[in-house]
């Protein structure tokens, strides 16, 4: 069953908390595969973790 | 009366101050309750100067102790909380098309934004515009490392709201972010 990226980005979200099942994990997998607006989502939200971190890390 | 030893250890844990007020102003929003999670952390701290003895790093135990006064303060102010309309996702189907797609996708942001100190400051920038409580809650997940399932425990909120909040949270910071940081 195909996705779109509307349905891919809550998916995004979730799997950065780790709640995703299998099947979620197989259809956000093939949709990141072929979407390079929702790969850039992806990345942006391990930017956002890594960023949080670094603020309270380093400059204050 | 106080020992030289004393009297300094109070100095260094006083000069702290500001460092973990605006710690606590990330987290906790209103100015009142950051102080008061900080005045408790330096009392804490100063009346636990025995256990701190020989640890590396002062700042890095204290901050310790203020992470529990944060999360006790979570935990005191949920209870007064309302969560107006902070859990719904459908707000964010207007950044898609009827097709599902994004109308503005996302750009790909460098890897070094990480060491750019204007990324930060808009990340903080951003974060402080947040809904209370959907930055409350992100917060939660991605500084104080709390699993969804304790969040929800803690906050006393379905899953499913949690995770809404986590969405709204990441979807606004990087609209925010591509508004604000990327365009400069």
């Amino acid at each position: 069953m195909k996705i779109d990226c509307k349905e891919a980005s809550r998916l995004i979200s979730r799997a950065s908390d780790g709640d995703l099942s299998f099947g979620e994990r197989v259809r956000l997998r093939l949709h990141l595969a072929i979407c390079d607006a929702c790969s850039n989502f992806n990345r942006q939200v391990k930017l956002l973790r890594k960023g949080v971190r670094a603020i309270f890390q380093k400059q204050l | 009366m106080a020992s030289e030893a004393q009297r300094d250890f109070g100095r260094e844990v006083e000069a702290l101050r500001p460092y973990l007020l605006r710690y606590a102003s990330l987290q906790l929003r209103t100015r009142e309750a950051a102080e008061d999670a900080v005045q408790e952390t330096l009392l804490a701290a100063l009346a636990a100067e025995g256990s701190f003895a020989g640890r590396s790093n002062l700042r890095t135990w204290i901050t310790g102790i203020l992470k529990h006064k944060i999360i006790d303060a979570i935990r005191r102010s949920t209870r007064h909380q309302a969560m107006d309309g902070e859990t719904s996702v459908e707000d964010f189907d207007a950044l898609f098309d009827q097709t599902g797609h994004w109308r503005e996708p996302p750009q790909d942001w460098p890897e070094q934004a990480l060491e750019q100190k204007e990324f930060l400051a808009a990340l903080e920038e951003c974060l402080a515009g947040l809904p209370a409580r959907t930055g409350q809650v992100f917060l939660m997940r991605e500084h104080l490392g709390f699993e969804t399932g304790d969040i929800c425990k803690e906050l006393g909120i379905t899953p499913t709201h949690c995770w809404v909040l986590l969405y709204r949270a990441r979807m606004a910071l990087r609209e925010c972010l591509e508004k604000g940081w990327l365009r400069k």
